[in-house]
Order: C-alpha cells, then sequence, then structure tokens
C-alpha cells in the first residue's frame, strides 16, 4: 500500500472535520483579530513621536523629520501597523501549528488511533496526513487574515508583483510545515490533552517576543539577539516584510531563506523519524 | 505455510508493571471458525487480541494469523485481517458513510468500488437508511454495527472482534448476535470474538477458550466443556459433616468447598436433591440454602479455577461512556 493512500484519506478525514466544526473555525479568528486590531492599532507610533506644539516651526519641522527618519531606521516603515501586521501574520501561523498534536491526543484517546494502527499503511502516514492537515488550515487561515490586513490599512511595497506573494505563501508553507511537523510529533508519546495545552502556552509567547514580530532585533540586547537569530519566526518575518513591505536588505535574504528551508527540513525529517518510531 | 487461521505458540505478554496479561498461551482456531475467547474482566482477552492484531508485540513466543508471523510480517496480516475494536472507535463527527469510505481507503479500496463495498455492508448491518447522519447521533448498538462493518472493507479471511455486545442493551446484543451469525453464513471467514459473557459465547461459538489470569484454561465447544462437568451441581450453604455425609451417597460424584459453600456433583440433580436433603436432615445438618445448578459454562470456569464466575461492567466501559457524553456535550 503506497504511503500516500493513507495520507489522502486521512487528511480530508482532517479538513472535513474542521470545517464541520464551524465555531472552531470562528474561533481561530478571534485570537487574530484581537492582536491585530486591539494590539496593532491601539499603537501608534507615529503620534507619540510628534514632535510637540511649543516648539519653534522651523526647528519643528527639522525635529519631524528626524523623528520620521529614526522611525524609518528603526522599523522600516513610517506606519508601525505594516511591521507589526506582516510579524503576526507569520505568529498566527505558529497559533495554528502549535495545535497540530491535539489532534492526535484525541485520536488516541477516543480509539481511532489504534484504528489507523491497525490498517494496513505506514505508520508515518498517520504522522504526515496530520501534519499537512495543519499547514491546509494555517494557509487558509493566512489568506484570510492577508485580506483582512489589507483592509486594516497594510500599505503594500510599491510595485508589489504576484510573484512577492507566491513567494510569501511559500515562506508560510515552510514556516507551518516545521512548526506542524515538531508540534505533532510532540503529541505522538503526549498522552494528555492537559501536557499539549501547557506546551503549547509555554512556547507560544517567548518564540515571539524573541523574535522580530513586535520589535526590530537590532535595537535587542546581545544575549537576545542570539535568540531571535535561531528563532525561525526571525528569519520567516524578515522574509515576508521584505517581500510584502519591502523592508530590509536583499543580500540578507539568501541567508534567511536558507536557514528556513534547513530548518523546515531537519523539523519534517525529525518529526516523521520520531513517529515512525514510536507511534 | 500454516494452514490455520491462528496460531498462538507459548505466547506470553508481561507489560512494563511487570504484571503477565497473558501467560504462556497455545491456542490453534481452524480457517471457518467462529470461535470465542471468554473470560472475566482482566483475564487477558484484550491483549491476546492485541498481539494478533498486530497491534502489542509480544513479550516471547510466536504467533501466526493466515500463516503470517504478526510481528515480522505484520504488514501482511494487516491487510488480511479485520478488527472491530472494543472501544466505540468510528470517527463521530463524521456520517457513517463518511466513516465507511475512509476506512475503504485505509485498506487501499477507492473511488466507485469503495462506494460500492460500502453501500453493501451499510446494508447488511442496517444502517443505509442513517449512512448520511454523522455517528454522533447513532445509538449505541447502531455504532457497533458500524464498526462491524467498518471491520469488513477489506473482506478480511479473519475477523476480530473484540467485545462485540459491550454495553449494549439486551436486543440490541440480539441483533448483533444475528449479523455475526449472517456473516459466518454467508462468507468464508474465520471469526474470533472476546466476551465476559458466558452465555455469549455458548449460544454464539463453535467453539470457545476459557482465559483466566493470562492463562486458557478450557478449551473446546460449549457442549464438550459442559459434559466435562459431568453432571448437575447442587450448592448447599449447611453446617455438620456434609461432605462426610454426601460423600457416601452413590449418586454423589464430588463435593467441593467454593466461597464457604458445599458444590455438590451428582447425576441426575432433580431426582436427587430431595433425597440430599433427606440425608442431611436425618443426620442433623441444618440446611441454610440450597441451590440446583445446571451445567452452563460459568460452572464450567468454577470448575477449572475453583472461583465464581462474575460478570461485570469493566470499569474501562464507563470511562468510555463518560468520555464520550461528555465530548458530544
Amino acid at each position: 500500500m503506497s504511503l500516500l493512500t493513507g495520507v489522502y484519506g486521512l487528511f480530508v478525514r482532517e479538513m472535513l472535520k474542521w470545517f464541520r466544526q464551524k465555531i472552531h473555525i470562528i474561533f481561530a479568528f478571534i485570537v487574530p483579530i484581537v492582536w491585530l486590531i486591539l494590539f496593532g492599532k491601539s499603537f501608534n507610533i507615529s503620534y507619540l513621536l510628534e514632535a510637540p506644539v511649543g516648539v519653534p516651526e522651523p526647528i519643528r519641522e527639522a525635529v519631524q523629520q528626524a523623528i520620521q527618519l529614526m522611525i524609518l531606521r528603526i522599523f522600516g516603515t513610517l506606519d508601525y501597523f505594516n511591521f507589526f501586521a506582516v510579524g503576526m501574520l507569520n505568529a498566527f501561523a505558529l497559533f495554528t501549528s502549535m495545535w497540530s498534536g491535539m489532534s492526535l491526543v484525541f485520536d488516541r484517546r477516543l480509539g481511532y488511533l489504534e484504528r489507523m494502527l491497525a490498517a494496513p499503511i505506514p505508520r508515518a502516514s498517520i504522522y504526515m496526513a496530520k501534519v499537512l492537515a495543519s499547514v491546509a488550515k494555517g494557509l487558509l487561515q493566512f489568506t484570510v487574515m492577508l485580506i483582512l490586513v489589507f483592509i486594516l490599512g497594510l500599505s503594500l511595497k510599491p510595485g508589489i508583483n504576484p510573484l512577492d506573494i507566491l513567494a510569501v505563501y511559500l515562506v508560510m508553507l515552510a514556516l507551518m510545515l516545521a512548526l506542524s511537523a515538531v508540534f505533532t510529533a510532540t503529541a505522538v508519546k503526549i498522552t494528555s490533552h492537559d501536557a499539549v495545552i501547557s506546551i503549547s502556552n509555554l512556547v507560544n509567547l517567548p518564540l515571539i517576543f524573541t523574535s522580530n514580530a513586535i520589535f526590530p532585533v537590532e535595537q535587542m540586547p546581545a544575549w537576545l539577539k542570539s535568540i531571535a537569530a535561531v528563532n525561525p519566526l526571525t528569519h520567516s518575518i524578515s522574509l515576508s516584510r521584505y517581500l510584502l513591505l519591502g523592508i530590509g536588505k536583499p543580500s540578507a535574504m539568501t541567508l534567511h531563506s536558507s536557514y528556513l528551508l534547513i530548518f523546515t527540513v531537519g523539523c519534517v525529517a525529525l518529526g516523521s523519524y520520531l513517529a515512525s518510531k514510536y507511534l | 505455510m500454516r494452514e490455520e487461521a491462528v496460531d498462538v505458540d507459548a505466547l506470553s505478554v508481561v507489560y512494563r508493571n511487570s504484571v503477565r496479561a497473558v501467560d504462556d498461551v497455545s491456542l490453534v482456531i481452524k480457517r471457518g471458525e467462529l470461535f470465542a475467547l471468554v473470560g472475566p474482566n482482566g483475564a487477558g482477552k484484550t491483549t491476546l487480541m492485541k498481539v494478533l492484531t498486530t497491534l502489542l508485540k509480544p513479550t516471547s513466543g510466536r504467533a501466526y494469523v493466515c500463516g503470517l508471523d504478526v510481528v515480522r510480517e505484520a504488514g501482511q496480516v494487516r491487510r488480511r485481517i479485520g478488527y472491530v475494536p472494543q472501544n466505540l472507535s468510528a470517527d463521530d463527527e463524521l456520517t457513517g458513510m463518511e466513516n465507511m469510505l475512509l476506512q475503504c481507503r485505509l485498506y487501499g479500496v477507492s473511488g466507485r468500488e469503495a462506494v460500492k463495498r460500502s453501500r453493501q455492508l451499510l446494508e447488511v448491518v442496517g444502517l443505509l437508511d442513517a449512512a448520511n447522519r454523522v455517528v454522533a447521533s447513532y445509538s449505541g448498538g447502531m455504532r457497533r454495527r458500524l464498526e462491524i462493518a467498518m471491520g469488513l472493507v477489506n473482506t478480511p479471511e479473519v475477523l476480530f472482534m473484540d467485545e462485540p455486545t459491550l454495553g449494549l442493551d439486551v436486543q440490541s446484543r440480539l441483533v448483533i448476535w444475528d449479523y455475526i451469525k449472517t456473516l459466518r453464513k454467508q462468507e468464508d471467514i474465520t471469526i474470533i470474538f472476546t466476551t465476559h459473557y458466558m452465555e455469549e459465547a455458548d449460544k454464539l461459538s463453535q467453539r470457545l477458550g476459557i482465559i483466566d489470569r493470562g492463562r486458557i484454561v478450557a478449551l473446546g465447544s460449549p457442549e464438550e466443556l459442559k459434559r466435562r462437568i459431568g453432571g448437575d451441581i447442587i450448592a448447599l450453604e449447611a453446617e455438620g459433616d456434609v461432605e462426610g455425609l454426601l460423600r457416601r451417597l452413590s449418586f454423589v460424584d464430588s463435593v467441593s468447598l467454593v466461597n464457604g459453600g458445599y458444590r455438590v456433583k451428582v447425576v441426575d440433580g432433580e431426582e436427587n436433591l430431595p433425597k440430599i436433603l433427606n440425608t442431611l436432615n436425618e443426620n442433623g445438618v441444618k440446611v441454610r440454602k440450597v441451590t440446583l445448578i445446571k451445567p452452563s459454562l460459568d460452572q464450567v470456569f468454577v470448575e477449572f479455577t475453583g472461583r465464581e464466575y462474575k460478570e461485570e461492567e469493566p470499569p474501562d466501559y464507563l470511562m468510555q461512556t463518560f468520555i464520550r457524553s461528555s465530548r458530544r456535550r
């Protein structure tokens, strides 16, 4: 029996279940919307750093210009929302991927896993179906979020072309594949859903704060910088900001894409190995 | 190549907590048999079945299904067998039909053939009308029938069913029995099921193995096993020299003590019970309680283990209904 027959069937199962749980889908969008609107829109750095009214007019203009250059230097864009929204699009990929192990935990509890294990399909196909379903859900959610941030006022780089969008999708695909591979693999041995929830909550915010999702890496203390450098989110965020907003040096993108590629391949290989060994 | 449906040789399974769930079991089940593994909860029925369905590796010994080693040729074994697990494990968020189609896919059947086969099997178990309903809306009996249909998608040579009537009311249980019997008649299939209902094993199986504390204690057809008791049993609660008095009677086969009561084996219990009571009365033995028991598998169990057979719903069944109902909200 080929690997793919099993993967396809089980993938369809995951998607069917997802679409049927309308309430889950709504919840999947609430958290991102809270971040984008309530957090993203409440931090208006251009207003905070406006030159005060008391400053004499000619100097005020110069100060204003200096401040704008400063903001541009730090964030690469005058509107912090641009910087933040693209960062969060990557963080959302983490949010969806980190729950990918949950369905495996429930399948184990409710006996469906045993059913799959008794079937003549390779064990890795059970794992791969879970990972791919998680990626598919993430990419669908990403599409909706991309439209949403656009409505909320994201200004794309001038002269953006469809290839850039396609490239962003590839970046998200790689990121989601890597994260889903890791989080699904953790559930191969873990049998309690409490543990999965704890792990997800434990890694969720630290991963975001040690990346450049909310603040640029350049202004971080050295020790944090070195953590950010190995955080896959930093690399996928840099790539997406470059592709969507034109922020960042083109020369740095080779490093970011190679890191992300190696990280993804590594995670998928490790996850598949663990799944076929321990499932 | 071995011809038998199941051939188990000196098989043991020791769990990490050093519990010997299966203890040196050897067993042959021929092709076409309807075989029951019966015993109390925790006797090792499910463990043995998990080894045979390749879900658990034995600690020692060998097991072959359709002549294939369940450890070294697990993939091939899986292709040839059907397995109906003890837990109701169809996906309750999907419809009966979707579950069937998915199960077909897992066994390499797809497209039009999968639809055809699914409809056929759903019809056999009487679920065609409910095929497009979500499984969460099914009754317990309907779920069991779906599980059985799912176990048949690959037209298995050997069908393993772990407690197929667990948690069902009497009526639904009879329906399941009927399906198993028809299945047995129609298809060239070996059916092996576990149950903790002695009566079920008695009525349904052609041959059965009584398993207790990981060991097969009795093996044979229900009739054979009951014949081995060699008569009726009179259970007595009394004070005095019951044993000494009754041993003297010619129609008494044996007297033993089980759970504080006397177990008297006699030929033709109806006729001889009054004689026994008279003898005891005349000798001043006070009889508190007396029961005449016709041979049954329960009695076979007592005969071979020296313990009373108690049927209880296992706690994991309660756990399962709890999880199910809390999940359904």
